[in-house]
């Protein structure tokens, strides 16, 4: 034991008496290098700057002041965050919003990991014809307007489905407040969402886990949960903070085919700042947009701080 | 030279990217250019021809952009193929452009009408030289006002005196135009045409197919109830009416509740409250979602836009629809117009459509239909864009080119209802030059006798003329709107009266927060004056309402306030 504990090894002799070779990570650059790294970075940087940190500073001393489209600014404080927090409608927003972000997440974030995995148990020309139906290219804001005429409850299809195929009674469809949201997240799980990517992912996983897992004598349910869902996480985890971020600022579905409509059901933050703005209150908008981007950056620095990306870890 | 010195390394892309980012930077942060000097007046084109030796005239470079309302591009060849009615238009437009070098209209994409988009584009410099005031100011006089002085659209005064527009429409458009878009002596308008609120448009051959009696302009909504009802048909998969959500505040405004909505409250910071507690409105409510929700006989629905009320109507899905009459008017050789189904129906228009006034509560209320329409500009045009934007409109509206137009409208189609299609001419012109005919023989006099006599009806005075125009930020009526939304598309059991409340509540909230720019010594000026104006106004013409419902409100809440 005291043999173990005392006796160097050979590779530690050598490692303590000379330094570790420096290597392309961690050599020093040359005046000449830096110049030229600078350079290449400084179009993403001013782009960056240009469109986006200087909107979001301006945006965010826009908020204090009176700001209009003509005239002198004036300082107003919290003014504006003071209307826009005592403002019923921007509550009921808010509402709306975590409602929609929460439904569109679990419909179309986690449904396609699901799909994913049966269409990659499928045979090679099935799943390529699935992938063709799902993934084909179609232009967002026509199947919008196509699905307003869907959902038509006097002449759409999908009421004709409902009374004629299923026999159920005639449904309101975006009408009713409790189903409008449901209605506006629907056609995300019929496009199937992230689940091109998750594909990608599951491709990449090696054979050999799930060869062995089988030998092991796993079934299919624990390959998915030890393999497949694992090896999805950093995917998980990158798309998951995008939907988060995507799905709380939602604004052209539900613009496009309600309006906000019925009785403000529908109408999501970003819409809400949207009609502020355009009724020329261009401070309590800003401010509107940086409650919503406390919001989502709190809960993004929250999921960041509990989600281990590392499949390994 | 040698490959090694030829060939393109990093360092020389960076090189080159360095200069052309600095290029493309001073580029865009130069000054830009300087104004050209104002054109000199163009000379008409007889004096030019008749010139020995023209002395070419500096020309200016002048830009015009247009959404497409109220002038279009020069149509092409295939425009004009494909409707022979816009010849006249681009011959008339060619004219005035041949007569102002240098000048181009150009189309670009904006949405005037939509009060976000067109707000948005003109904070942004984006807009078109074409804007429309109300749009800009939520669709009220008041609001249109306040976007004058808050220098949303452009100050035209000289523009309005250039062209002599005061001596060209008739005094009773003068009269009614010239104190809308005039404040502080400095005009934001030039006016092209008149048209209606929201009126009905009614199907009149259904009605005598059903055997109903034709209503006539002093019915009431329980008579639209029966007739939307009776007109309702699953087999020819016909509604009896196709109304909009904002429809139940109208319905509510034709009896005389809109008006009874605002309190003045000089007190608070915004001065305004708004009280919907009127015990008459539950049961109107109740009545107008009974035709949707029991009748079965509105078609409502929270997914249609505009153009699928239109379609409706247009395509006999629905019996009657409420908007401009100023839409009503289309040629034939438009799919989509009144006139297209009536030729399908190879009926005379008059026999297929009616047009009355809205329908009447339980009083003797009723609303002016009539406004005078007009153009304003956007804030970014420069002197010579505004000076050749209503010079063109001018032209095309008030001036030559409007007898071009139909002339050449009327030689490339010999129809006289696609020469014909602005019922109420502001300029009293009622014939054209070389069309024989009048509006009367292309629509039938069933059809101008019917948009006489909504235009002869009387406006109470409206609350943006007494007012003092408000340069502060307003609150919307979001609050509102939602609730009228719910009464219309959600079937379930709704609560009406606490609906209401908390549209009001959500109202006052939100106005709470609001400062007025006008003072409240101002304020309270202005509002004796209108209320007593009002109270002038319905003792004459609306006694029963004025006894029953103005008075007593008057009495009980707003004299109170006033002190």
């Amino acid at each position: 034991m005291a043999i173990e504990q005392t006796a160097p090894t050979g590779i530690g002799e050598v490692a303590a008496a000379k330094p570790a070779a420096p290597t392309a990570a961690t050599r020093p650059l040359s005046r000449r290098s830096r110049v030229e790294m600078v350079l290449f970075l400084l179009p993403a940087f001013i782009f960056q700057l240009v469109w986006g940190w200087y909107p979001l500073v301006v945006a965010f001393v826009l908020s204090f002041t009176n700001a209009r489209v003509r005239g002198p600014l004036s300082f107003t404080g919290l003014e504006s965050y003071l209307r826009m927090a005592n403002d019923p409608l921007v509550a009921r927003a808010f509402q709306v919003t975590i409602t929609y972000a929460v439904m569109s997440i679990v419909l179309t974030f986690v449904i396609p990991i699901l799909v994913a995995i049966f269409l990659m148990e499928m045979p090679p020309r099935r799943m390529r014809w699935m992938m063709l139906l799902w993934f084909l290219p179609l232009s967002s804001i026509a199947s919008t307007i196509l699905w307003r005429y869907i959902y038509n409850a006097q002449y759409g299809l999908m009421q004709y489905i409902a009374t004629q195929i299923l026999g159920l009674p005639p449904q309101r469809f975006l009408n009713d407040p409790g189903q409008v949201l449901f209605w506006l997240i629907f056609p995300g799980i019929l496009l199937f969402g992230p689940g091109l990517i998750y594909m990608a992912a599951l491709q990449g996983i090696p054979a050999s886990y799930y060869e062995a897992a089988e030998v092991e004598g796993a079934s299919f349910w624990r390959k998915i949960w030890t393999i497949s869902l694992p090896r999805l996480r950093p995917v998980i985890s990158m798309l998951l903070t995008f939907a988060i971020i995507g799905t709380l600022q939602e604004f052209t579905w539900p613009q496009i085919m309600t309006g906000g409509e019925p009785g403000g059901a529908s109408r999501t933050v970003v819409m809400y700042m949207y009609s502020i703005w355009g009724n020329l209150r261009f401070a309590d908008a800003t401010a509107l947009a940086i409650m919503l981007f406390a919001l989502i950056m709190a809960i993004t620095i929250v999921y960041r701080t509990f989600f281990k990306e590392d499949p390994d870890v | 030279m040698s490959a090694e010195k030829t060939a393109f390394t990093r360092r020389r892309f960076l090189k080159f990217a360095v200069m052309g980012a600095g290029a493309v930077t001073l580029g865009a942060c130069a000054a830009p250019s300087a104004p050209a000097a104002p054109a000199a007046p163009a000379a008409p084109a007889t004096e030019a021809t008749a010139t020995p030796e023209p002395v070419a005239a500096p020309v200016t470079e002048v830009v015009i952009t247009t959404s497409g309302w109220p002038i279009r591009p020069l149509p092409t060849e295939d425009d004009i193929k494909a409707d022979r009615a816009r010849a006249g238009y681009a011959e008339a437009l060619k004219t005035w452009l041949d007569a102002n070098p240098g000048v181009t209209i150009k189309q670009i994409e904006a949405n005037i009408w939509d009060q976000q988009a067109i707000v948005t584009a003109i904070s942004g410099g984006t807009a078109p030289t074409f804007v429309y005031a109300p749009a800009i100011g939520g669709w009220s006089l008041a609001g249109a006002r306040a976007a004058f002085v808050q220098n949303l659209v452009a100050d035209i005064t000289p523009f309005v005196e250039k062209y002599g527009v005061k001596g060209k429409l008739t005094p009773a458009f003068l009269a009614f135009w010239e104190p809308q878009v005039n404040v502080d002596g400095k005009y934001y308008n030039y006016p092209i045409d008149a048209g209606t609120g929201n009126i009905p448009w009614i199907r009149r051959d259904l009605i005598k197919e059903a055997g109903l009696p034709e209503p006539t302009p002093d019915w009431t909504w329980t008579d639209f109830r029966t007739i939307a009802k009776a007109l309702t048909s699953e087999k020819d998969k016909r509604k009896g009416a196709a109304l909009q959500w904002w429809m139940v505040g109208g319905m509510q405004g034709h009896h005389g509740l809109n008006l009874l909505q605002n309190i003045p409250s000089p007190s608070t910071g915004w001065h305004w409250r708004v009280d919907l507690s009127d015990p008459k409105r539950v049961p109107l409510i109740q009545n107008y979602r009974a035709m949707i929700f029991e009748d079965q006989s509105v078609f409502s629905d929270a997914s249609a836009d505009e153009n699928q009320y239109t379609a409706a109507f247009a395509q006999g899905s629905a019996a009657i629809r409420f908007t401009n009459i100023l839409g009503a008017f289309g040629s034939a050789a438009q799919e989509s117009s009144l006139a297209a189904l009536a030729k399908r129906l190879d009926k005379p228009y008059e026999e297929v459509f009616l047009f009355l006034p809205p329908p009447k509560g339980d009083t003797d209320f009723y609303e002016g239909q009539i406004y005078v329409g007009g153009v304003s500009y956007s804030p970014d045009s420069s002197a010579d864009v505004l000076d050749k934007g209503v010079g063109v409109v001018d032209y095309m509206f008030l001036g030559k080119g409007w007898d071009i137009q139909k002339a050449g409208q009327w030689e490339a189609t010999k129809d006289l209802q696609a020469v014909f299609n602005y019922p109420l001419p502001i300029d009293g012109k009622y014939t054209y030059e070389g069309v024989p005919g009048s509006f009367a023989d292309a629509w039938g006099k069933k059809t101008l006798e019917a948009i006489e006599y909504i235009a002869r009806l009387s406006a109470e005075p409206d609350p943006g003329l007494y007012f003092p125009a408000e340069k502060n930020p307003a609150p919307d009526d979001k609050a509102i709107n939602d609730a009228w939304s719910t009464f219309t598309y959600v079937a379930d059991n709704v609560d009406i009266a606490a609906e209401l409340k908390k549209a009001e509540q959500t109202w006052n909230k939100q106005a709470e927060s609001f400062t007025s720019s006008v003072s409240a010594e101002d304020f309270t000026a202005a509002a004796l004056r209108y209320y007593a104006d009002l109270d002038t106004y319905f003792k004459e013409k609306m006694p029963i309402y004025y006894e029953s419902m103005f008075k007593p409100w008057y009495d009980a809440k707003v004299k109170p306030a006033l002190g």
